[in-house]
């Protein structure tokens, strides 16, 4: 209020764009809250270390004041003595709450981590599809570290700097009122320009938070993309681009720095102010009566007024460096506030084990609430079927191969699987029964035997070898110089793709799943080979539900119902027999130009 | 380490700027309890008052510089560190941009993303900042003595003594936390590249309801991290709790022995009572120095990481004009090649990925003239697109020759080869941007009519413009939001604009319906005539248009000729095309 009238005034504006900065600190703070009783204890050493450590003036001025300026070596010695066990006594206790501090902030740290991946992880495909992953990554790491020091390092410190303040204040006040009152008249001027300044340095750090951020996420892509970006000779103009996203990160970098630059300086420039003034006054008490003052007493004094002005100005430091923390703590909660868009009801059930009998009743679909994906999809399985999909690009496929795993929510109508909306039961015992194999192939940075048992973490080697010849894997990986033991390169980089194809579908295989779900699993894989591993299917499938995407006649043909889609309807419905019948339709014109083909 | 200052070359000045103020500041520093001692002596001491004044205003003056000299500093420094910052990053990602191929075979994005953003800002914070500081706080201590020795030659020594002490813990305490710090970046980097991998493949986490397993793993390599962590620290804690507390120690042992000597009259009140001011500095240099120790080492070993990269070799570039004439004269000078024509030959070509243990392709021996059209065909894993990705010197060949136009490839300039091929890959990756950018990939500069007139011959301007944007409809990272075939489609667009002598089209059209294909093949051979066409493809249908077509087995070629020609021959081909044609044949019977 005061400033207003001063300074520029803080418009409405100014402080509506500073964040609700109690909420956000309460929410930060209670990531301490299971680390209550020992920051509690690590605090009180810190308390009885720095009133320790401020005394050390007060001994100091006792051992001139008393016995070196009066030559009285009565007591000096002892005192000394005194002096030094309180030092050592308070270089233990550094070390104790050194050790501890130490064990709070990474068990904080560990504690944010899994909080974020285990949210991160149960987020929808629409959250992942959107999201890159540099930039969830950004929150996991530069993000939480910044909170982490906040909560930990820069807590104690603050603890540390208010209770020394505290306690030089006090011993101030013990040696002498006036000169104690006279020395802190800076400090209400230096908060109201704290308080002037923090909605600015936010948003500056908010802005800095950003662009770092979109560097991140260029980076990623771009070491992910770089063979991409490689054949197509585009170094050039990412080199480019990586220079304006690093720019953008140092031009809004240096703008924070300017604003809050002179705030070191001015706080040292007020100590200087207070120390000239303490001295004036002091001389001149000292000129006036000689006997209120003694030397001892100034030397006390400039001590502690340099005593004060240290944490005074880490004070202020943290609290600029706050404003960084605040605007990482906000991403991270806009993180953890980003809602699953599929949830699991509170009542849902588990699935029980699945027969295999999947309708799907007049299913709407569409992604982005603008492009209608699917438009009345209505078709019953039978449990043991054997189910086809074919259709255009783009027509749902993969859509429906999607909103059966529950990856994504219908918008109008429903999905039954034994007569259970899919809704109705939790999302990971669905999954757990319906084995996919998804268009684009995925391999983990681990052993092979690790991802081929990824579904079943348990599966012995022998399951794990039995899968792998099944789905025709097993001759190469045999060839690698570590066999089943062999780690995979990042996304599988060291197999072809057929062979990345086979490894997905082996892992599936393993999974023992009562519906198995096939999205173009075979279409970088030779026909030799797709034979076998139809083969293998086929005794494979007795019993269980299969839906199949495919293009290639010889898989389609076999079908007990075959789904024809076009442009997210379903355009004909029946087994081949009876589509062929229609030779004006579709899968007709299909099969004739699969049938002229090579000749 | 010291590898590390020559990022400060190219900003000498500011650097030299920085120091000579922090010099400054250290002097500045010191002045100021000088200038007390003599208003405790020559003031006070001499109950002179009206001297006082002068005093004060000297030290106002030398706050007010200092605070001047302050702000300069940190901006200035700050600066600094965003200049190296730069640097640093730029020769990273200019390096990792020439990196071959199979250098990405082997390393991991999550890996390379923590050394280009991690171990570059340690080495930020510690060529601006602590670099400079510790030189300051050396300062500090120099002056401080040199302040001393004025004062008293006696007192100097009792100073002298645990600072060097000190220094010499330091270096211990440092040389102690080397191997720690480079076992945690290294664990810092593993959990990057497993945060990395699981977000990747979320997809198949939340398909096989592994979650609970990501999340164990994510936890296994995070709680190395603190283990790592809390090693470190409570190395450094240990060390730094006695280095720390050295200088009070000190202070005590000054006013034992100052205070002595005052009694005994040796020295006067004043100077005991400067030396203990003076004290306080090196307390504070000490200490200040004692808590960057640990910065120190970290940034010592993520500097090594650092060069470790850039000290990568690059097994595949433009050949370097040498300076050696005679080595000139054997190895021909990399040129632009102004007429390409396209034409390629694999002469005894072997080749053998590092990681494997046996050759990939075996002595290919094969010609595909300038505008003739090749198809590749084999089982999954035979070599195809090891084969293609020769041409454009992705990989090189372990022996033989691989030649474009009569030239081997190693003679020609590489960017200049490369934008003469235009490849659409395997493992489709399009790029986190409109679908206009991605087709304009490898021509920014292509107007909006380009990019439509080859996205129409791809077969994807149709669903293109069904989107809510149009060509401006942005895209997910790797493509989401597209459907297998639409983004098979956006690839072949984004290598037809290259409007290329060489295209290579491996296996690209696995995800699209026949129908669309046939469009798409229609399309493609009518403005791929007269340049040469190389495709990979599992549809012999797709296959038997080619001028030339040959089958690849566990990297041999072990048949070649035209689709009538090894159709008669009654092999392999023969075999595959009965079986992929009986099935149709059946199907049409079944009319
Ligand atoms: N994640 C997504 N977000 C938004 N739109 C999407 C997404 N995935 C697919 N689409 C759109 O939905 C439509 C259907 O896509 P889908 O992947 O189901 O096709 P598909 O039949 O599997 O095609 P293909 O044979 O090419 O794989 C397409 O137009 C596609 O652009
Ligand atoms: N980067 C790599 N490092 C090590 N081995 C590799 C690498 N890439 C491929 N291989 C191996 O080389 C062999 C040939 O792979 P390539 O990708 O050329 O096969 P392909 O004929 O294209 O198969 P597909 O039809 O499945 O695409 C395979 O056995 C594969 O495992
Ligand atoms: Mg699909
Ligand atoms: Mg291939």
């Amino acid at each position: 209020m005061l400033l207003r009238g001063i300074v520029k005034p803080i418009t409405i504006a100014d402080v509506d764009a500073a964040p609700p900065m109690r909420q956000t600190l309460a929410r930060l703070f209670s990531y301490l809250r299971p680390y209550r009783r020992r920051m509690i204890f690590t605090l009180s050493i810190y308390v009885l270390c720095v009133t320790i450590s401020q005394l050390y003036p007060f001994i100091d001025r006792k051992l001139i004041d008393e016995h070196i300026a009066i030559n009285n070596p009565n007591g000096f010695y002892p005192l000394l003595a005194l002096a030094t066990a309180a030092h050592a006594f308070n270089w233990f206790g550094v070390l104790i709450r050194s050790l501890l501090i130490q064990r709070i902030s990474l068990g904080i740290l560990v504690d944010l981590r899994r909080q974020l991946f285990h949210h991160v992880v149960e987020l929808s495909f629409t959250f992942h599809e959107r999201e890159p992953v540099g930039k969830t990554m950004t929150r996991f790491i530069g993000d939480a570290n910044t909170i982490n020091d906040f909560l930990t390092n820069q807590m104690a410190s603050v603890v540390n700097d208010v209770m020394s303040g505290i306690v030089v204040i006090a011993l101030m006040f013990a040696i002498n009122p006036v000169l104690t009152v006279i020395s802190l008249f800076m400090l209400p001027i230096l908060t109201l320009l704290g308080l002037y300044m923090r909605p600015r340095l936010y948003n500056g750090w908010e802005r800095v938070r950003e662009n770092s951020t979109r560097f991140n996420i260029f980076l990623a892509e771009n070491i992910a993309g770089m063979r991409v970006i490689q054949a197509f000779t585009r170094e050039n103009t990412n080199l480019e681009r990586f220079n304006q996203a690093n720019n953008r990160v140092v031009v809004e970098w240096m703008k924070v720095i300017i604003l809050q630059a002179w705030f070191s300086p001015l706080v040292e420039l007020t100590r200087s102010l207070a120390l000239v003034v303490v001295l004036y006054v002091a001389a001149n008490q000292l000129g006036l009566g000689g006997t209120a003052l003694t030397v001892g007493t100034l030397v006390a004094f400039m001590a502690y007024i340099n005593n004060l002005w240290s944490p005074i100005s880490t004070l202020t430091n943290m609290y600029v460096v706050m404003q960084a923390t605040l605007a990482s703590a906000g991403k991270v909660f806009q993180l953890l506030d980003a809602r699953p868009t599929v949830t699991d009801k509170p009542n849902a059930i588990t699935m029980p084990r699945v027969k295999g009998e999947i309708v799907f009743d007049h299913v709407d679909f569409t992604y982005d609430n603008t492009r209608p994906v699917l438009n009345d999809v209505n078709f019953t399985i039978q449990p043991g079927q054997l189910v086809a999909l074919v259709g255009q690009t783009g027509s749902g496929k993969t859509t429906i191969a999607s909103l059966l795993c529950r990856f994504y929510d219908v918008t109008g109508g429903r999905i039954l699987v034994d007569g259970h909306d899919v809704r109705d039961v939790t999302q990971r015992s669905l999954r757990a029964q319906i084995g996919v194999v998804l268009q684009e192939p995925f391999i983990f940075t681990d052993t092979i035997a690790n991802n081929i048992r990824y579904g079943r973490p348990d599966a012995s080697m022998e399951e794990v070898i039995a899968a792998a010849k099944l789905a025709n894997c097993h001759d190469f990986i045999m060839k690698l110089t570590d066999g089943y033991d062999a780690l995979a390169q990042e996304r599988g980089a060291q197999f072809s793709i057929g062979q990345r194809q086979l490894l997905s579908i082996a892992r599936a295989i393993l999974s023992d799943p009562r519906i198995l779900v096939l999205d173009e699993a075979t279409s970088a894989v030779d026909t030799e080979t797709e034979v076998l591993i139809q083969d293998a299917f086929a005794s494979l499938m007795t019993n269980r539900t299969a839906i199949v995407v495919a293009h290639r006649l010889s898989t389609i043909r076999k079908a007990d119902q075959i789904v024809v889609l076009k442009a997210g309807r379903i355009l004909e419905l029946g087994n081949h027999a009876t589509l062929v019948q229609n030779p004006d339709g579709y899968y007709s014109a299909l099969v004739r130009a699969q049938a002229s083909a090579g000749h | 380490m010291y590898r590390l200052f020559t990022f400060l070359k190219p900003h000498k000045t500011l650097l030299i700027q920085l120091i000579i103020v922090n010099f400054l500041l250290s002097a500045m520093l010191t002045v100021a309890p000088l200038v007390i001692k003599a208003i405790v002596d020559n003031v006070i001491g001499k109950q002179q008052f009206d001297r006082l004044a002068p005093y004060l205003g000297l030290l106002l003056l030398v706050t007010f510089l200092r605070a001047s000299a302050t702000y300069f500093y940190s901006y200035g420094q700050n600066k600094l560190g965003q200049l190296v910052m730069t640097d640093v990053r730029l020769a990273l990602y200019r390096k990792l941009l020439a990196l071959p191929f199979s250098f990405y075979d082997k390393e991991q994005t999550g890996r390379l993303m923590n050394r280009v953003s991690s171990d570059v800002e340690s080495t930020r914070i510690f060529l601006s900042q602590i670099l400079i500081e510790s030189m300051s706080h050396f300062l500090t201590i120099f002056f401080a003595a040199f302040a001393f020795l004025e004062q008293d030659r006696y007192l100097t020594l009792i100073a002298i003594v645990p600072v060097i002490f000190s220094g010499v813990a330091m270096y211990y305490a440092h040389h102690h936390l080397t191997e720690p710090w480079t076992l945690q970046h290294e664990r810092m980097a593993q959990m990057s590249a497993t945060l990395q991998d699981n977000l990747a493949g979320i997809k198949v986490v939340k398909a096989f309801a592994q979650e609970d397993q990501a999340q164990g793993r994510f936890q296994d390599v995070q709680v190395a991290v603190r283990s790592g962590s809390l090693s470190i620290t409570d190395l450094w804690s240990k060390r730094w709790a006695l280095i720390g507390s050295i200088p009070r120690f000190m202070q005590l042992a000054l006013i034992l022995v100052g205070g002595q000597r005052v009694m005994r009259g040796e020295i006067s009140l004043g100077t005991l009572v400067a030396v203990l001011s003076l004290s306080l500095l090196l307390l504070g240099a000490v200490n200040a120095l004692g808590t960057q120790l640990n910065s120190v080492s970290q940034t010592a070993t993520a500097a090594v990481r650092i060069f470790e990269l850039l000290d990568e070799p690059l097994t595949i570039q433009s050949p370097l004009p040498s300076s050696d004439p005679v080595a000139a004269q054997s190895l021909p000078i990399a040129r632009r090649v102004d007429e390409w024509r396209g034409e390629i030959e694999y002469k005894d070509v072997s080749f053998i990925y590092p990681t494997a243990k046996a050759k990939t392709l075996i002595d290919i021996n094969l010609h595909i003239p300038a505008g003739s059209s090749l198809a590749v065909v084999g089982a999954t894993g035979s070599g195809k697109s090891t084969l293609i990705h020769l041409i454009g010197r992705f990989y090189d060949p372990t022996s033989g020759h691989m030649q474009v136009d009569g030239r081997d490839v190693r003679s020609l300039n590489l960017p200049e080869l490369r934008r003469q091929i235009g490849m659409v890959a395997q493992d489709t990756l399009l790029f986190s941007a409109s679908i206009f950018d991605n087709i304009a990939f490898g021509r920014p500069d292509a107007s909006q009519a380009e990019v439509e007139r080859v996205a129409k011959l791809a077969q994807a301007h149709e669903f293109i413009t069904q989107m809510p944007d149009g060509y401006q409809t942005l895209i997910g990272e790797r493509g989401a939001g597209l459907s297998g075939g639409q983004r098979q489609r956006v690839a072949i667009a984004r290598a037809m604009l290259l409007d290329p002598r060489i295209l290579i089209l491996d296996d690209s059209m696995s995800a699209v319906d026949a129908e669309t294909e046939k469009l798409l093949q229609a399309a493609i051979a009518s403005v791929m005539k007269g340049r040469t066409t190389i495709l990979v493809a599992h549809r012999l249908a797709t296959a038997q248009h080619a001028d030339h077509i040959i089958v690849l087995r566990d990297g041999q070629i072990v048949e070649q000729g035209t689709h009538a020609e090894l159709d008669a021959a009654g092999g392999h081909y023969h075999h595959v095309l009965e079986m992929q044609q009986m099935s149709a044949r059946e199907a049409v019977a079944s009319v």
